[in-house]
């Protein structure tokens, strides 16, 4: 998802450029990556690689000398690399497909208003049985955006409202269709597991110039999704007591650039996240009607984050250049209750997640528009949960080259 | 020199690195070749094919992978440019890959497997490619092919009569007799830089993407493919071609 918004954002970063000229960008990238991951209470490193591939074509093209279309397509690749950590032979791997087309319109020098359809489908196999067609967790997205880019005294404003919808065209929840059957008094119609949903979102986002030397970026994003039939659960298991699943997500990124030299320079990025949903879970321990075992928690998805990472950036000429990027990440779930070491959960105390990470890239120009990259990335995570099983606790190694050519 | 050793021993890192759980898992990739003859199919017909467009001054081009020829896997691209572009149509070359795997006509000669009959895969691609250059250095170009495969091998008799190994005959017995054909289009686009170049295409039926990063020297060519729904992901690449013009 990040590669695909540095993509548009190419496009979107020269809003104002001239409507005269069509332009086209091609770029395909291939990256294998292969990582150590030590679980906290296993023994040894977990040893596997993955894979993604990358194909990006854009055009645009002036429809007039006030209006400019441009079309984007991506298909991409992710999934195992060269070594499987999997001895059946499978992990998880996706692919997706996006398509948007956006008309700017020029209303003037520095003002610019713009209107986005896309269209996104994710194809995701699970096991080596599931066609890629029939994946249990495929889905798909079609919506639109709009809004404006403002260019005043340095300064670039743009808003933006989206409406997407999304659609998982597969899925279905056996264990909850279960629980309800076998704990609860009545069963589930099937639309109430439906996880469709509906996403509206504001965006506005900021750049202003200093100086030559100091910059800052800064963007605020809200969003909203409505689940039309999918229900919470409530703990006498009653769907029609039940209201329908809604989230909100407020997002802040903050991020000055200081350029210290011709060659070096550091963009310190500051991100917070505060997610709330109506989410809740049941944990069933055991099915049976006539002795049902479970636990239920309210508000069991909430969280708020805070991501501070410290990238210094040193170009040592036009053909190398070197990222020593350091960050840490700290989320704490509002209501969600942590684990003890038994698997059992600990009411007590509220389940946080801290985590560190170091990392170095190596960017290779073989030419201007083929760049071989090396990346190294250790990254240490801890959590109060002190279930083990649960994956909190770990230290990963990844090493990363990637290939990408571009016009 | 340097470089291009540097850029080798990059690939084979890439490419060994796939090679050290082959022997642990060499089971398992049997049963997913032989439960998925299609994607054993596509994997030989990806490494043996080339489909990028002739860029050289030469009208012909001769190709064929060496790697795959140590497999027992028999190969030859024919390619020629029926159009030489201008700045507003693109040069058009088209061309047949084809492979035979003859390697496998040998099993009959084990013991255990004497009974093997009818084995035979082979594949034909006939493609056309359309090529632009946009600067000094760089081509893009697209294409489509029609990937065309065999595979036909019968094992029923083996696995009623001579396999005793319990796993051996369990994978066998349950694909003991294929004979299918397999037609699959594709389109491809890609990039050229130099000598460089990276291309990515997606085949319709199998639903599957491909990549292949290859250099291209006057007679030789290495590469890596990258085919990530395959039982082996990375594939290497030793390509010897001849060009000419009539």
């Amino acid at each position: 998802m990040k590669k695909k918004l540095l993509i548009i954002c190419l496009f979107a970063l020269f809003p104002f450029i001239t409507y005269a000229e069509d332009m086209a960008f091609f770029r395909i990238s291939v990256s294998e990556s292969f990582l150590g991951l030590d679980m906290k209470g296993d023994d040894g490193f977990d040893l596997s690689a993955s894979n993604s591939l990358f194909v990006d074509v854009g055009y645009r093209t002036s429809l007039s000398s006030k209006i400019a279309l441009t079309l984007f397509y991506e298909a991409s690749y992710d999934g195992p690399g060269a070594k499987s950590n999997s001895k059946e032979g499978f992990q998880a791997r996706n692919i997706d497909q996006f398509v948007m087309a956006k008309f700017d319109f020029l209303y003037s020098d520095s003002l610019k208003f713009f209107v986005r359809p896309d269209f996104f489908y994710e194809f995701y196999r699970l096991g080596k049985n599931e066609a890629w067609n029939d994946g249990l967790y495929n889905f798909g997205r079609v919506g639109l955006s709009g809004g404006f880019d403002w260019l005043f005294s340095h300064q670039l404003l743009n808003a933006s409202l989206d409406f997407h919808y999304f659609w998982f065209p597969n899925y279905s929840d056996l264990t909850r269709e279960a629980l309800y059957l076998t704990v609860g008094s009545q069963g589930l119609p099937s639309d109430s597991i439906n996880q469709n949903f509906l996403q509206g979102a504001f965006s506005l986002s900021h750049r202003i110039i200093f100086s030559p030397l100091v910059e800052l970026k800064s963007q605020y994003r809200f969003t909203l999704r409505y689940y039309p039939s999918l229900k919470v659960d409530t703990q006498n298991l009653v769907h029609t007591d039940a209201d329908n699943q809604f989230d909100t997500t407020h997002f802040l990124s903050l991020q000055p650039i200081f350029t210290l030299s011709k060659e070096f320079y550091i963009a310190p990025t500051y991100q917070f996240t505060y997610f709330k949903s109506n989410y809740s879970y049941f944990s069933v321990n055991s099915f049976d009607p006539f002795n049902p075992d479970f636990d239920f928690f309210e508000d069991f998805s909430s969280f708020h984050s805070h991501d501070f990472s410290l990238p210094l950036i040193y170009e040592l000429n036009p053909k190398h250049s070197f990222i020593l990027e350091a960050g840490i990440e700290y989320k704490k779930y509002l209501s969600r209750p942590t684990k003890k070491e038994n698997g059992k959960f600990d009411l007590s105390t509220k389940q946080d997640l801290f985590a560190f990470n170091v990392g170095l890239t190596w960017d290779f120009k073989v030419y201007d528009n083929f760049t071989f990259s090396v990346n190294y990335l250790f990254k240490q995570a801890s959590s109060n949960n002190k279930d083990l099983t649960a994956g909190y606790n770990f230290g990963v190694h990844v090493i990363s080259m990637q290939m990408s050519m571009e016009y | 020199m340097l470089k291009k050793v540097t850029y080798f021993l990059c690939l084979f890192v890439f490419a060994f690195s796939s090679w050290g759980d082959i022997k642990d898992t060499a089971y398992q990739m049997a049963a997913d070749f032989l439960a998925n003859p299609q994607m054993f199919f596509l994997d030989l017909q990806y490494d043996s094919e080339n489909n990028l467009p002739l860029m050289q001054d030469e009208d012909f081009e001769l190709h064929t992978n060496l790697f795959l020829h140590l497999l027992t896997v028999a190969n030859l691209n024919v390619k020629y440019r029926f159009y030489q572009g201008d700045n507003k149509i693109p040069s058009i070359t088209g061309g047949v890959g084809g492979w035979y795997f003859w390697g496998l006509n040998i099993l009959p000669q084990i013991e255990t497997l004497k009974e093997a009959k009818d084995i035979s895969v082979f594949g034909v691609a006939p493609f056309v490619t359309a090529h632009w250059q946009v600067s000094e250095t760089t081509f893009l170009f697209a294409g489509t092919k029609l990937s065309i495969g065999r595979i036909s091998m019968d094992f029923s008799k083996v696995a009623q009569e001579q396999i005793k190994d319990k796993g051996l005959k369990n994978i066998v017995e349950k694909v003991a007799c294929i004979k299918e054909t397999y037609v699959d289009p594709a389109i491809f686009v890609g990039i050229a830089i130099e000598k460089f170049s990276l291309e990515a295409g997606y085949q319709f039926f199998a639903q599957r993407l491909f990549a292949r990063f290859l250099y291209t020297g006057d007679t030789w060519g290495f590469g890596l493919g990258f085919y990530p729904d395959s039982v082996i992901i990375l594939h290497p690449m030793i390509n010897l071609s001849y060009r000419f013009s009539l």
